[in-house]
């Protein structure tokens, strides 16, 4: 899995050559769309969110009542080709200054400018088009009180970031999403946890370079969909004279019919002179941080719907194996801390009583690579629901 | 006071066919019915082909939450149940050929504006001489002329 962006050749311009087409195509809009041609335009609402409570206890450690998620979405139609999306996150219940505790975050801010089938516009803060779960977290649609953890330390979900880009349905199954949006800081990589302290989440988000991510998803039958996910920036603008330029590839596919159904997804991540920007955190902090060249995560999970009849007689029991290794290649010089070198089992239930609450509970075994570090066995049990 | 509100429409009906188009039966020829899967965040099919002045039953039904099925610009707005608890049914007549995009009008979660599929309508000539699907440009989206014989959400099955 291994493929090439242009380099920064044309970046810097590719926002601001988005923004001028989003204010032609604004006013192309308006020149469409009479007022009243549409009734229930503009329209704001109804308000919808998801929440996530959980209860984690792994072996050996309390256990922990957390409620994960709390989310609210608003939204907005202009008209019906001009639309507003939000989607305002607490995470952990509780946000103090200055203190590690919980996060809000806005995970998603744009205005989707619909024009075509083929060909929409969207800016503002966007989901990064990657994997199965990032851009479909909420509760009920996925198995497992925690998320995989490939979609959490390889792809790191949830993913949002400022930008703009395109997004459209070609036909025959396929459907496209390509934005260009500010990229990750790769100063804040860790070697156990990859690049997810790397996101800028839109907060005064450095852009001296952009990045770019794209989606091609193809779904051939009303059973299968497969899709294919790129993203690739400079990272590394916080320090001169370094290029870390990162890269990160992923396929994946779901499989669905009345009772069954099967998940799989492969990413890997590929970060340009590691070695240097080891060297350069090792100086600013004093440690080195072990950071890789490569990371690489797969996983595939087998659902099978036990009672079929229709919630509240809705359960279905799941299994999911992942492997995933946030220090797969390491530059020249460094070796692996195999503890990061992770596999997990995953071993579930779901009970619909309604189709938007997802009653979740499973055990996780997860192992490493390392002879020091123990295995660890979680049970999670989770409450999750959509309205 | 759904149960009731989808009495009255069925109950309105039979006044509501018969004072716009004459129904299938009359005509002779059997409708077609069109069944559509709702959920996170696709229609499938997405792609529906239709001849001008056919009249087709559509039935959508969700594999997850309520979703919503509107036909853009053409007064067809319905909400789709929740899995397992029916589907949404209208009865829809193009008079014009045309692209007809219909989109899910229910926020259904972070893809919903992805929910969106369209309703090509070929001239009958132009569906006597297609023999293979080809590729259409896009055309006239809004120009919507066409019929809506009846709408209803039903509820486990109608
Ligand atoms: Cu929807």
């Amino acid at each position: 899995m291994t493929f090439e962006w242009p380099k920064r050749a044309g970046r810097s311009s590719a926002l601001l050559t988005l923004a001028f087409a989003i204010l032609v195509s604004t006013s192309s809009v308006a020149a469409q769309q009479p007022a009243g041609v549409e009734p229930g335009f503009p329209s704001t609402g109804p308000i919808s969110g998801y929440m996530d409570f959980h209860f984690n206890k792994a072996d050996g450690e309390a256990g922990t009542l957390d409620f994960h998620r709390f989310v609210l979405l608003f939204t907005h139609s202009f008209s019906p080709r001009v639309r507003f999306v939000s989607e305002l996150e607490l995470e952990h219940a509780f946000v103090e200054g200055l203190e590690e505790a919980g996060e809000l975050e806005l995970e998603q801010a744009y205005l989707d400018f619909l024009l075509s089938r083929r060909f929409n516009l969207r800016a503002g803060m966007l989901l990064v088009p990657m994997g199965i779960i990032n851009e479909r977290h909420e509760p009920p649609v996925f198995n497992g009180v925690e998320r995989p953890f490939v979609d959490t330390v390889i792809i790191p979900t949830t993913w949002f970031e400022a930008g703009a880009g395109v997004h459209g349905d070609l036909g025959r199954g396929f459907r496209y999403r390509a934005y260009a949006l500010a990229p990750l800081n790769a100063l804040e990589f860790t070697a156990e946890k990859g690049i997810r302290g790397g996101r800028q989440k839109g907060s005064q988000a450095n852009v001296r370079n952009v990045a770019f991510a794209g989606r091609l998803e193809y779904r051939s039958s009303r059973h299968l969909t497969i899709g294919a996910s790129a993203w690739g920036g400079d990272s590394s603008f916080s320090v001169p004279r370094l290029d870390t330029s990162v890269r990160i590839g992923e396929v994946d596919a779901r499989y669905r019919t009345d009772r069954l159904e099967l998940r799989a997804q492969a990413a890997q991540v590929g970060i340009d002179d590691a070695a240097r920007l080891n060297d350069a955190m090792a100086r600013l902090t004093g440690v080195s941080p072990n950071i890789a060249r490569s990371l690489r995560g797969f996983y595939g999970e087998a659902a099978y719907r036990i009672w079929n009849a229709g919630a509240p007689r809705d359960l279905v029991g799941f299994v999911r194996y992942e492997n995933f290794d946030t220090q797969y290649r390491m530059p020249v010089g460094f070796v692996p801390l195999k503890e990061f070198d992770r596999e997990a089992w995953v071993f579930g239930i779901t009970y619909f009583p309604d189709p938007d609450i997802a009653v979740k509970a499973d055990y996780v075994r997860l192992q490493n690579q390392s002879g020091l570090v123990p295995t660890r066995q979680i049970v999670n049990v989770g409450l999750g629901w959509w309205f | 006071m759904a149960t009731r509100v989808i009495v009255s429409i069925l109950l309105l009906l039979p006044a509501t066919a018969t004072s716009g188009l004459a129904p299938a039966a009359q005509t002779g020829s059997p409708r077609r019915v069109i069944h559509i899967t709702a959920e996170r965040f696709e229609f499938w099919p997405t792609e529906i082909r239709l001849t001008e002045g056919e009249e087709v039953e559509i039935r959508v039904k969700s594999d997850d939450t309520a979703h919503g099925f509107r036909i853009v610009g053409g007064g067809v707005n319905l909400t789709v149940p929740k899995r397992g608890q029916g589907e949404a049914v209208t009865v829809f007549k193009p008079e014009k050929s045309g692209r007809y995009t219909f989109e899910c009008s229910r926020m259904c979660g972070a893809g919903h504006n992805f929910m969106r599929g369209v309703l090509i309508v070929d001239a009958p000539e132009e569906q006597k001489a297609r023999s293979i699907t080809t590729d259409h440009t896009e055309s006239t989206e809004n120009s919507m002329g066409f019929s809506v014989v009846s709408v209803c959400s039903v509820v486990r099955g109608c």
